[in-house]
């Protein structure tokens, strides 16, 4: 049986989309363990057991999140020599991306990210489906040598039962010295919003500068996001603008979001904000000037004012409720 | 302060990219070759913190020759020196195999701080600077917000989650910079042209201590080019309450 290693975000609430669509990704690939940087309630990790994981690695270690990600890395690479998994998955993110790199050096192994999908050919290699370009390519790649370490944007196939007998094993890593020598002090954090999250979302409305100030983005953008119980997203014009917090940026430079269904406001529709949403199943936009990209890009096009048609919109919806 | 900028020439970010259908490389005969956005604040806060410690910045890009013109750019952005790691051997290069090459040209020159941009526009995987700093066994600060040096210190704002973070560790380190780092300066006449006489330094993989063939731990089999979104249907504001709400009934989203 083959072994794959996930790295799973430990939570106080309930494990994100991610991290459940990676085990049940890695439990149709082979054995799975989970790698763990702290203690979770016992019912979190039945729900990992009910995903097919069989064995937790919990780092004892509380120093970890004192040296950033390295430190996380250092702790794979413990995972890696003493176990030695065929493959080690994270949930595609800036920082997972920063440890995958470090632990593909430090383990002489392949790295890609980005993946979609992952599966054994007949010659037992694991093929990843990989997105580049912001999605405008697709490859099909694998690692030729070491372990295959993978950052992946999963899907969450949902529950189906495979349920495992968990052991939770004990691990204690010691960091390397580069590693100490960074010191993280974390600043306060801002509450974080009731919608869902932006990179889960099955709706996501995406602000572009046509909204034009807060008050249209509090009554149309924030509005119909409620309307619908969608996540909010927006362009590098809003976010400079600062109408938003800057992690709700969607395109290259932030989030790849893939949502059932992408409802664009006063979006150009420039290349860069069409690689983080190209992929959506439906796109819905708002433009007033009927030569905006974004429209062409649509699978219904509106050419009018967002200030004008979306009020309209929201009372449509609350009525219909 | 000894200070390195590395730096990739891409095409240009507006462009539609593909990997060369031949080979599956990067397609490295592309038009319109650009220094990746995210270098420039890489090059201008290097150009700062040499100023304010009296110290030099050397540029080096790993790419074809083509790659001097990025890097006479650089020079005239304030950069002091540029060097050009380039060999027959470097094509197809993955991710690994290219922080091996830049690790070891910075393992030779003593760098205190080695800068790079965020993850670059073309392939942009953004592993690059943590398997640097892994290489060189040095703390490695990314995505900064703002970088401040004092007594040996390196420290850096960094978002995290809902929040923002300092991380600090002391010299030498390796940095990735933002778009919110700084506001890069526009290059002077004077500097334009002496950037265009200024000396390149070639660096073979030979210079380096590597071998010719740098093993590439990654494979890609074959490319599929996403199809265009079709445009579908396009309503004016006179239809367009009941266009969207038949629409969100029809696909079911309400
Ligand atoms: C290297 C690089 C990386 C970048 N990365 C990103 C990225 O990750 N994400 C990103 O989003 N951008 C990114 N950008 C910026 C990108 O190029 C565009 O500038 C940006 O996406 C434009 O945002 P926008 O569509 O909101 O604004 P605009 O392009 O200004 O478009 C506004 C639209 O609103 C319409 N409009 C105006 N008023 C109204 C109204 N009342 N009602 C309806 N419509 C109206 C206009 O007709 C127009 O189509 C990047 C740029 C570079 C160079």
């Amino acid at each position: 049986m083959r072994n794959i290693l996930v790295l799973a975000e430990p939570t106080e609430l309930a494990w994100s989309k991610a991290t459940l669509g990676l085990v049940s990704l890695a439990s149709g690939l082979g054995d799975v363990s989970v790698a763990l940087c702290s203690v979770v309630s016992d019912e979190l990790l039945e729900e990992l057991a009910q995903r097919g994981a069989s064995a937790i690695y919990l780092n004892t270690n509380e120093k970890i999140y004192n040296h950033g990600n390295s430190a996380k890395a250092d702790f794979l690479i413990e995972l890696i020599t003493s176990h030695e998994p065929d493959a080690v998955l994270l949930e595609t993110s800036v920082d997972n991306k920063e440890i995958a790199g470090r632990v593909a050096v430090l383990s002489n192994s392949g790295v890609l990210t980005d993946i979609s999908a992952l599966e054994f050919d007949q010659s037992e290699k694991l093929i990843a489906r990989q997105e580049i370009f912001g999605g405008f390519s697709t490859v099909i790649s694998s690692v030729s040598t070491g372990v295959t370490i993978v950052t992946v944007h999963p899907s969450d196939p949902g529950v189906e039962s495979k349920q495992k007998d968990l052991k939770v094993v004990e691990v204690f890593t010691n960091f390397a010295d580069s590693t100490k020598a960074l010191t993280v002090k974390m600043g306060p954090r801002t509450e974080t919003s009731s919608r869902p999250k932006l990179t889960e979302a099955k709706i996501v409305i995406g602000a572009g500068r046509g909204v034009g100030n807060q008050e249209n983005f509090k009554n149309s953008v924030e509005g119909l996001a409620d309307a619908l119980g969608a996540a909010i997203g927006a362009t590098q014009a809003v976010i400079d603008l600062q109408l938003c917090p800057s992690d709700l940026l969607v395109g290259q430079s932030g989030a790849t979001v893939s949502p059932d269904l992408y409802f664009a406001l006063g979006i150009s529709g420039a290349i860069h904000h069409l690689a983080g949403m190209q992929s959506a199943r439906c796109v819905v936009a708002i433009d007033i000037d009927e030569n905006a990209p974004m429209l062409h890009n649509a699978d219904l096009g509106i050419v009018g004012d967002v200030g004008e048609i979306v009020p309209k919109l929201i009372e449509v919806l609350n009525n219909r409720k | 302060m000894k200070i390195c900028v590395c730096i990739k020439q891409v095409p240009d970010s507006w462009s539609q990219k593909q990997l060369d259908p031949e080979s599956l490389n990067l397609d490295r005969n592309a038009a319109d070759r650009v220094i990746s956005d995210g270098d420039v604040f890489a090059i201008e806060e290097a150009v700062r913190k040499a100023e304010q410690f009296d110290g030099e910045v050397t540029v080096v890009s790993m790419g074809p020759s083509r790659a001097v013109d990025s890097l006479r750019k650089a020079l005239a952005l304030g950069a002091n020196h540029a060097a050009l790691i380039t060999d027959e051997g470097l094509a197809g290069a993955d991710a690994l195999a290219t922080s091996l090459v830049l690790a070891s040209y910075l393992k030779s020159r003593d760098f205190d701080l080695v800068l790079f941009g965020s993850a670059s526009t073309d392939a942009g995987m953004g592993v690059i600077p943590s398997m640097v700093g892994t290489r060189l066994k040095v703390p490695t600060l990314t995505m900064a917000l703002s970088l401040e040096i004092e007594a040996g210190i390196a420290r850096v704002q960094r978002i995290s989650g809902s929040g923002t973070d300092e991380l600090s560790a002391p010299l030498p380190v390796v940095v990735s910079v933002t778009d919110k780092t700084n506001t890069p300066r526009l290059p002077n006449f004077k500097a334009i042209m002496a950037s265009k006489k200024a000396e390149i330094e070639e660096i073979s993989l030979a210079d380096l201590g590597l071998t010719p063939n740098l093993e590439s731990f990654t494979k890609v089999h074959s490319q599929t080019l996403r199809p265009p979104r079709s445009a579908g249907r396009i309503v004016d504001e006179a239809g367009a309450l009941s266009a969207l709400e038949d629409f969100l009934i029809a696909e079911k989203f309400i």
